[in-house]
């Protein structure tokens, strides 16, 4: 216990004893730390809002002229029988003509001018929920476009396409400049500890003079590299919390038709909890790195 | 000591053969020239340094060949004493000496106890509170036999530890450790002061470029 006292009392002493350093560092990491987190919060709710999206979006399959309701009766058995898709619903050409007066609304006297239905019947296709929804209905939609009788299968391909490259380029953007900047952090966690070790250099050594354990010597500094870690990382993401909180309601939007909307949301308790525990570990690994160079004997 | 060999580097060679034998309770000067090896010896005795050949006994072990991690616990039952005093300057006297508790784990009331008797030994009650900076060099050499006996080791090596004193502070240094060796602590003392040293009539273990000339063995 007092062993245990003694490395506290030390690691505590060295980091009130020098304010501003301290200070300085504690914000250091809580900046990297705030930047981690709202990128990764953008990630996140990108992605959140890809599957959403995902989620909303239906496989039309638009059939030529020439298939009528045995060819359409085929095309709509084959579909029911993957295991991915959970309905099919037929549209006739009439039922599509419909549909597209009722979506102009106050626009629909537009139609007059066209003379015949120029719209083709279709199978819309709804999958059954779960991961990979844009990967699946890729495959389908490769696969329909060999049948007979299939004229364009679409899905928003190419805007899905687009936005999934762009929450990729987000990620990967993410990890990069990420793993950049917590090394930057680890290094300027190192630098303020390798202050304490150098001002308590006369000390480490008369302790080790007098039988204390490398370990005994070695702990306050790690102690206080943690603790500046898990400081700066609390702060960094309480303060992306606020920042969350102050944009948030701006980002709330609707997706797809209907009542459907999106809404961001922050990281989990859990996941917070991580982040402050990866400030302490980088902490940790700063601190590793100043006694490797200056207390390795 | 049996045939101790140690060395600073393949050309730096430090100590040869050395063959010596201090007992228990026993007080020892170790006399020699500057460079002859007698802080060398301290270093090794203190586990320091590593030995290069031979055997030494500590304790009636053979730590010639100690592995590293026994080497801090060996050391609890040596206290040291330096030339330069070795203080901490931004520790009070009290808190220098209660060091060597904090590292052994030693607290409360006990702890208290094992200070206020080293100080009280030394005479240093009344500067407690000091900082080093704030005492004289006679002073801060007794500060710095209090933290190397605080914790009752059985041995006290000193080296040179009137090296920067005056001959009175000189002399009231050697009664302290005399003092201590009284109560059963073996007292290795290395000094270049000869001429002082021979009056004593003490045991001088005499060495000169490494080697052992005089009084390595005590005498039957």
């Amino acid at each position: 216990m007092r062993r245990s006292a003694v490395i506290v009392s030390r690691a505590l002493v060295d980091l009130v004893r020098r304010p501003a350093v301290t200070g300085l560092t504690i914000g250091t990491v809580a900046v990297v730390f705030l930047l981690l987190g709202l990128f990764g919060l953008l990630a996140s709710n990108f992605s959140g809002l890809a599957d959403k999206l995902s989620s909303r979006l239906r496989l039309t399959v638009f059939v030529d002229d020439d298939c009528q309701r045995e060819c359409r009766q085929q095309l709509q058995q084959w579909l029911q029988s993957r295991e991915a898709v959970a309905a099919v619903v037929v549209v006739e050409r009439q039922q599509a003509l419909e549909d597209f007066r009722r979506r102009l609304g106050d626009d629909a006297h537009l139609l007059e001018v066209l003379g015949e239905n120029p719209l083709p019947a279709s199978l819309q296709v709804e999958l059954r929920p779960g991961k990979r929804r844009t990967e699946i209905m890729a495959a389908l939609a490769t696969q329909l476009e060999k049948l007979a009788g299939v004229e364009e299968v679409q899905y928003g391909q190419r805007w899905l396409g687009r936005f999934f490259r762009f929450i990729r380029v987000v990620r990967t953007l993410g990890l990069v400049l990420g793993g950049l900047i917590l090394l930057a952090a680890a290094v300027i966690v190192s630098n303020t500890i390798r202050l304490s070790v150098y001002s308590r250099r006369q000390e480490s050594e008369i302790m080790g003079l007098v039988g204390a354990t490398p370990a005994f010597i070695k702990a306050p500094f790690y102690l206080q590299g943690a603790l500046v870690g898990l400081l700066g990382a609390g702060l960094g993401v309480g303060l992306a919390y606020l920042a969350f909180l102050v944009v948030a309601p701006w980002l709330r939007m609707p997706v797809g038709l209907g009542q459907s909307s999106f809404t961001p949301a922050f990281l989990s308790p859990t996941t917070a909890l991580l982040v402050v525990a990866g400030g302490a570990l980088l902490g940790l690994a700063g601190t590793a790195a100043s006694l490797w160079r200056h207390l390795r004997k | 000591m049996y045939h101790v060999h140690m060395s600073y580097g393949p050309d730096s060679p430090a100590l040869t053969d050395i063959t010596l034998r201090i007992e228990k309770a026993e007080f020892v000067f170790i006399t020699g020239p500057s460079g002859a090896g007698k802080t060398s010896l301290l270093r090794l005795a203190f586990l320091a340094e590593p030995c290069q050949a031979g055997q030494m006994l500590l304790f009636g072990k053979n730590v010639a060949r100690v592995k590293r991690r026994e080497i801090p616990l060996l050391r609890r039952r040596i206290g040291v004493v330096f030339q330069d005093f070795k203080l901490i300057p931004t520790m009070t006297v009290r808190e220098n000496v209660g060091l060597v508790c904090d590292v052994m784990g030693i607290g409360g009331r006990e702890r208290r106890q094992r200070i206020n008797e080293a100080l009280r030994m030394v005479g240093l009650e009344h500067k407690a509170g000091s900082f080093p900076l704030k005492l004289s060099g006679g002073e801060q050499q007794r500060a710095a036999i209090a933290r190397a006996i605080v914790n009752d080791p059985p041995i006290l090596l000193a080296d040179e530890p009137t090296g920067n004193l005056d001959p009175e502070l000189s002399r009231a240094i050697y009664r302290l450790l005399s003092e201590i060796n009284a109560r059963g602590v073996t007292v290795v003392v290395a000094t270049h002061d000869i001429d002082w040293v021979r009056r004593t009539r003490k045991r001088i273990i005499e060495i000169d470029r490494g080697r052992v000339i005089s009084g390595g063995m005590p005498d039957a």
